[in-house]
C-alpha cells in the first residue's frame, strides 16, 4: 500500500529544463546492461536499482545542485569550475505532481521528505513507479528559493542533440518517447554567483521549508505527514 | 560508467586504437538520416536499395569490429563484452524490422546510441586501467595539473618536486615512493578533469566535506589510502551528471 493518502496528481505537458554534466558526458543516461546502468544513487533511485534523470526547472536550479554536491563556498573554487550545461524538452505524461509542500501535505506525505535525507524519497520513488508514475515534480533541495522545483523522470533517456536551431516543441517519437530534445548550452560553464548565493548544503537547515512550515504554524521535527515505509 | 569487477589486462595501444576505431564507426551513424526532399525519392527503388546496401556494408563492418574486439583476450571475462554483444543483437533486430532503411521511429539508431554508451564505456575501462600502473597514474596528473605549482603537485602525490619535473617532461620512472596514492589520485583526477581546472582539481583535494565531518579528501587519503579511495572514488563518480542530493 502506498504511503500517500491520496495519489499525487499527475500532469501530462511540457517543459523546458536544465541539466549539467562533467565535458564529454552525455545529458541523459542509458546503458545496455549491469554494467552501463550503474548509476550513482540519488535522491529518486537507488545504484544499481533503476536508472533516473535528475533534472531543473531553471538553470540556476542545475547549478545549484552542483554547487551543493561538491561543497563549493568559495569564488575561488566556484571559478574553477568548467561543466557543460544542458536545456532539454520533456513531453510526458504520467508526472507525480509534488511540486509544492502544500501539495505534499495535500497527499498526506511529510513535505521534509523532499528536502531531506534520501532512504525516504527513495522508497517514496519506489511507490510511485509501483504506481506507473514517469515521473516526479518536487521542490529543490539544492536551490532555496520559492518556487524552485526539479523534475525527475524515472527510466532511461537518450539526447536528440540540436545545433543551430530552438527546441523543438515536440520530440522525435511523440510523449513519452526515450529521445528528449537537448541543447548544449556551455561546454565550459560555472554556476552562477545567485545559484552559490541560494543554495542549501546538505547540513544547513532549508529556509523556504522553514518558512512555509512557519506559515502553517508547524514547528520543525513534527512531521506534516506520512513517511514512506523503507526498504531494508 | 562503473567500476567493473575483471579490469582488461591489455592496456596497449592497437587495443585502445581498435576500440577508438569502432566508436567512431558508431558515432559517424548517428547522424539522422536526411530525409529526401521529395517523397518520390523517398520511395525510389534505387535510392531504397542504395540506402539499404550501405547500412549493410555499415553494419558488417561494425559485427566485424565487435567481434574482433570480443575474441581479444582483453576482454574475455569482461561484463562489457556481453553488453557490447548484446547491443550487436539489438542493433540486428532493430535493422531487420526497418526494411527502407528510413528508421522513421529512430529505433535504430537508439540501438546505436546505447552501442555507443557501451563502446565509450570500454574507452573509459582501458583508461582506468593504464592509471593503475603507478608510473602512468604519475605522468596523467602531472600533465592535469600542469599549471599547478610544482610543489603543490609534488605534496599532493607525496613525491618529491625532481620527480614531479621529470613527470612533467616524460621522462619515466619507476614509482617506489607512495605508488597507492600515486594511483588513487590519478583515478580521482580522470573523473575531475572535465568538470574543474588543474588548480579547481588541487582546490577539490582540500575542501571539507560534510559528508565526511568536514574532513577534506586529502586529510582522508593521508589517514588511509585504500580507505579514502573507497569514499572518495564514488564521490568522484557521481559528479559527473547532475544528481538530486
Amino acid at each position: 500500500m502506498p504511503s500517500w493518502t491520496s495519489e499525487p496528481e499527475a500532469l501530462a505537458g511540457r517543459w523546458v529544463a536544465y541539466r549539467h554534466v562533467a565535458g564529454g558526458v552525455p545529458p541523459l543516461w542509458t546503458g545496455a546492461g549491469s554494467t552501463t546502468l550503474r548509476q550513482e544513487s540519488g535522491r529518486w533511485h537507488r545504484e544499481g536499482e533503476s536508472l533516473v534523470q535528475y533534472l531543473a526547472l531553471s538553470s540556476d536550479g542545475a547549478w545549484a545542485e552542483r554547487v551543493r554536491y561538491e561543497s563549493i563556498r568559495t569564488e575561488v573554487r566556484r571559478r574553477r569550475e568548467h561543466r557543460s550545461l544542458w536545456q532539454l524538452r520533456v513531453s510526458a505524461d504520467g508526472i507525480a505532481d509534488l511540486s509544492t509542500f502544500d501539495k505534499w501535505e495535500a497527499c498526506g506525505l511529510d513535505p521534509a521528505i523532499a528536502v531531506g535525507d534520501h532512504a525516504d524519497s527513495q522508497s517514496l520513488a519506489s511507490e510511485l513507479r509501483r504506481a506507473r508514475y514517469r515521473g516526479v515534480l518536487s521542490p529543490s533541495a539544492a536551490l532555496d528559493v520559492a518556487g524552485a522545483v526539479n523534475l525527475t523522470l524515472f527510466g532511461a533517456r537518450v539526447e536528440h542533440h540540436i545545433e543551430g536551431e530552438p527546441l523543438p516543441e515536440d520530440p522525435v517519437g511523440g510523449v513519452n518517447a526515450p529521445w528528449l530534445p537537448a541543447i548544449l548550452l556551455t561546454d565550459r560553464g560555472a554556476p552562477t554567483p545567485f545559484a552559490m548565493e541560494r543554495t542549501c548544503y546538505r547540513t544547513a537547515q532549508h529556509r523556504t521549508l522553514a518558512e512555509w512550515r512557519a506559515g502553517r504554524g508547524r514547528r520543525p521535527g513534527r512531521p506534516a505527514g506520512r513517511r514512506p515505509r523503507r526498504s531494508p | 560508467m562503473s567500476a567493473l569487477a575483471a579490469p582488461p589486462t591489455s592496456t596497449d595501444d592497437a587495443l585502445r586504437q581498435r576500440v577508438e576505431a569502432l566508436e567512431r564507426d558508431v558515432f559517424a551513424a548517428l547522424k539522422p538520416y536526411q530525409e529526401p526532399s521529395t517523397r518520390d525519392l523517398r520511395n525510389d527503388p534505387v535510392s531504397r536499395k542504395r540506402r539499404v546496401s550501405e547500412r549493410e556494408r555499415w553494419f558488417e563492418r561494425v559485427r566485424s569490429e565487435i567481434l574482433d574486439l570480443a575474441r581479444d583476450p582483453a576482454w574475455r571475462d569482461h561484463a562489457l563484452k556481453v553488453e557490447l554483444l548484446l547491443t550487436l543483437e539489438d542493433l540486428r533486430a532493430e535493422i531487420a524490422l526497418d526494411r527502407d532503411a528510413l528508421d522513421e521511429g529512430w529505433r535504430v539508431r537508439y540501438a546505436m546510441k546505447i552501442m555507443h554508451v557501451v563502446v565509450q564505456a570500454m574507452l573509459r575501462q582501458l583508461d582506468h586501467a593504464a592509471i593503475d600502473d603507478p608510473a602512468y597514474a604519475a605522468r596523467f596528473v602531472a600533465e592535469e595539473l600542469r599549471n599547478v605549482e610544482i610543489g603543490e603537485v609534488a605534496r599532493l602525490l607525496g613525491a618529491t618536486t625532481k620527480s614531479v619535473r621529470n613527470w612533467r617532461e616524460g621522462r619515466v620512472e619507476q614509482i617506489k615512493r607512495n605508488p597507492d596514492r600515486i594511483t588513487l589520485i590519478g583515478q580521482l583526477a580522470y573523473e575531475l578533469r572535465n568538470s574543474m581546472t588543474g588548480h579547481g582539481i588541487l582546490f577539490w583535494f582540500d575542501a571539507p566535506r560534510e559528508q565526511f565531518g568536514e574532513r577534506t579528501p586529502r586529510e582522508l587519503i593521508d589517514a588511509d589510502v585504500a580507505e579514502a579511495g573507497r569514499k572518495l572514488l564514488p564521490l568522484a563518480r557521481g559528479g559527473r551528471a547532475q544528481l538530486d542530493v
